[in-house]
């Protein structure tokens, strides 16, 4: 009956196969690269920590960081402002609010498809209908896509329009907050805002942290937007990092310093995900006292 | 019979696992048929282009299948935008198609030594070689091995659009002294958003190395070094910055706000604001089809303003190559000789890639006076201007990404001429120096 200790394995074992041979296996094939010049037409070499010093020395990786976290930092606050906003403004019993709920999730659903960055281009671009919009109101047209300066908005703003998860979230988090706290409030006559910022905020800290990590390693990803918006460009405006390590690594075909790269971009992400849970216990309130 | 469930959960686990694995891999047939019924073979076979390559290949797909009824092709096709990252995966990781569309320059990157592709001078029993001129097999042959088959040579041609031009009340011009002066025709004529020509980035950097071969005679890379002076490229980069504040063609920050978009699929071009383009002779179809309404282009003649000698940027526009791994090179070796020379699979192929190599091919369009396109019309301009040829690594991904930025940074005013000629200097010889190693 040895075997029946093993069955639970051979459930699995399809399941299993996939973790190992396209998660696992490529996770440390990946880090042993990183340390090698392997280009896939000849062999790898081991040269130690080259490709992380050569990363240093190169222009193209600074400009490409740099304007990494101006992205990060621009749309993670912003969408998480927004789904908040708009949980909030949801959570209210409103006519038709189911309507609107799923409304303001389907952007969503379309998630980082290829289709709607395809669809960002044309609304964004001199002709497009935004330009147009603006041009009812008697504006000069905006080069959104052109103009270094502009484009990376124009990346981070689809981010944002796609809302709808942290929001979801919020939600139900804002349906949790027991009403006898708000009608203890009203009674004591707090207002509206006093009674967000005393009561809503703190108690749903544990989910605004929660999207908060989710959505900062989601947007350190980020790459359908820029590529198939701009390209990266103009002037390399928005060459975010994975498209810093997909060109070198499937255009240029350097896999080893790809793969370097690539891990550079895992440490980033992880060095903020630790300090947003070291930061934790100084804003995030857990209810319920089993502290 | 708990015990029976419990065996069949794990042999179906095991079923699914093995399904999964065993789709890309058909197990090799090691025993050829014995009788004389022949084997069913499916071939895969991968390319780039626009609509109208997708459909008449799949077309002449299906005839050679009715044809020969024992070969089955599995077509891979789609744009150009990302195709060769893929193919580049497939060849490097051992799962490329059995017959691949190659781009000339690929040879020297997939095959360096000669052995990265199936050598056809051993399938010329099937494959009639002498349907080829010497010359265009000798670019495809790498230590005497016929790495793949010219499809066509082709070349960069200034394409105009008649209706646009007739618009302005002008004749398609002749001289860049022809374009300067449609740029202000244009302007008062047709409206600010009108334009003589288009170069993007790329067509920027070609369009400055057509000028400079023209004065100079030399072509851009010679013996793996930049063949220009500096002084050269800043007097070339300059005579784009001139066309572009006269206003002969879009500023790229004017083109930039229309997003990462090839030039066919820009507004201006389909709205024909922009009156031409610099563009391979085997791609043009695409943009006349992406034209809204009636309009029409025409290939126009190469400019000379500037020099004695005639700078056709040509070179073998693409072959098609065996993969080194097929099970079946024979049936494989079928598939391309009707593909190349068939008359009834050329009658439907036309010229959606280009003029044909192949003699038997041109022979079947000529006597069908299937000739008379867009493609011919810019293929014989090729043919009676050629330059110098390029380098097979001109067209190497990081260079190509460099010739951009350094338009890119030269058009938005971030470098002036002389940073970007001595960058290109440095640049170009450094990685050219790499990628010949």
């Amino acid at each position: 009956m040895k075997l029946k200790k093993y069955e639970g394995y051979f459930y699995i074992l399809p399941w299993l196969v996939g973790l190992l041979v396209f998660t696992a296996y490529p996770f440390i094939a990946s880090f042993v690269l990183s340390f090698t010049d392997y280009n896939l037409q000849s062999s790898p070499n081991f040269i130690a920590l080259g490709n992380y010093k050569k990363m240093f020395e190169t222009e193209l990786f600074k400009t490409s960081i740099k304007t990494t976290f101006i992205y990060v930092f621009v749309t993670v606050p912003l969408k998480l402002t927004f789904a908040l906003f708009i949980a909030y403004i949801l959570n209210f019993k409103l006519k038709a609010v189911n309507f609107f709920r799923t409304a303001y999730y389907l952007p969503s659903i379309l998630g980082g498809s290829v289709a709607i960055a395809v669809l960002w281009r044309f609304l964004f671009a001199d002709s497009g209908l935004i330009n147009i919009i603006i041009g009812v109101f008697g504006a000069d047209p905006i080069s959104w896509l052109g103009n270094p300066k502009y484009a990376i908005f124009t990346i981070s703003l689809l981010r944002v329009w796609q809302f709808g998860s942290p929001m979801v979230i919020f939600l139900a988090a804002l349906k949790n907050i027991p009403e006898s706290l708000y009608e203890a409030a009203r009674i004591d006559g707090a207002p509206k805002t006093s009674i967000f910022f005393r009561i809503t905020l703190p108690l749903i800290t544990p989910i605004v942290f929660f999207n908060f990590i989710m959505q900062l390693v989601q947007a350190f990803q980020e790459f359908n937007g820029p590529y198939i918006i701009t390209g990266g460009g103009p002037l390399r405006s928005t060459y975010l990092f994975p498209l810093y390590i997909y060109d070198n690594a499937f255009k240029y075909f350097r896999m080893g310093y790809g793969s370097a790269l690539a891990w550079f971009l895992f440490i980033i992400i992880m060095i903020f995900t630790m300090i947003t849970f070291k930061s934790e216990k100084y804003w995030v309130h857990y209810d319920g006292g089993d502290e | 019979m708990k015990k029976k469930s419990r065996m069949l959960a794990m042999v179906l686990a095991l079923v699914m696992l093995l399904a999964a694995c065993g789709t890309t891999n058909q197990p090799a047939n090691n025993n050829p048929a014995e009788d004389n019924a022949p084997e069913e073979v499916t071939l895969r076979f991968s390319w780039w282009g626009g609509d109208e390559r997708h459909e008449s290949t799949l077309a002449a797909i299906k005839l050679f299948e009715e044809k020969n009824p024992s070969i089955k092709i599995s077509a891979e096709y789609g744009g150009w935008t990302g195709h060769q990252e893929k193919v580049t995966t497939q060849i490097l990781g051992n799962t490329a198609p059995d017959i691949l569309q190659v781009n000339w320059n690929w040879l020297w990157l997939f095959s360096k030594d000669g052995n990265g592709f199936y050598d056809m001078n051993e399938l010329k029993d099937i494959i009639t070689l002498s349907n080829y001129d010497k010359s265009l097999l000798d670019q495809m042959t790498i230590n005497g091995k016929l790495n793949g088959l010219p499809v066509g040579v082709g070349g960069k041609v200034f394409y105009f659009n008649e209706t646009t031009y007739q618009k302005a009340g002008l004749e398609i011009p002749k001289t860049f002294d022809d374009l300067f002066t449609a740029a202000e025709v244009f302007k008062t004529k047709l409206g600010k958003d009108y334009y003589p020509f288009d170069f993007d980035q790329y067509n920027a950097f070609l369009m400055i190395l057509y000028y400079l071969e023209q004065q100079t005679g030399k072509p851009f890379i010679v013996d793996n070094k930049v063949a220009y002076t500096k002084d050269e490229l800043i007097d070339g980069l300059n005579f784009y910055q001139k066309m572009v504040d006269a206003g002969v063609t879009p500023s790229l920050e004017v083109r930039g706000a229309a997003g990462n978009v090839p030039v066919d699929q820009t507004p201006g071009w389909i709205q024909g604001k922009y009156g031409g383009t610099y563009e391979w002779d085997s791609a043009i179809q695409k943009f006349q089809a992406a034209l809204e309404g009636e309009q029409k282009i025409v290939a126009g003649d190469y400019l000379k303003d500037f020099g004695p000698h005639s700078s056709a940027l040509a070179k073998i526009s693409m072959g098609y190559a065996i993969n080194k791994n097929t099970q079946h090179p024979e049936a494989a070796a079928k598939f391309l000789e009707f593909l190349t020379s068939d008359p009834e699979a050329t009658e439907i192929l036309g010229t959606s890639r280009g003029i044909p190599a192949n003699l038997s091919a041109l022979k079947t369009l000529e006597n069908k006076g299937m000739l008379a396109s867009l493609t011919y019309d810019g293929n014989v301009k090729v043919k009676a201007n050629l330059g110098k040829g390029i380098s097979p690594y001109f067209e190497d991904a990081e260079l190509q990404a460099f010739y951009r930025l350094v338009m890119e940074e030269f058009g938005y005013k971030k470098i002036n001429a002389t940073t970007a000629a001595e960058n290109i200097i440095t640049t170009v010889n450094t990685l050219v120096a790499e990628l010949s190693k």
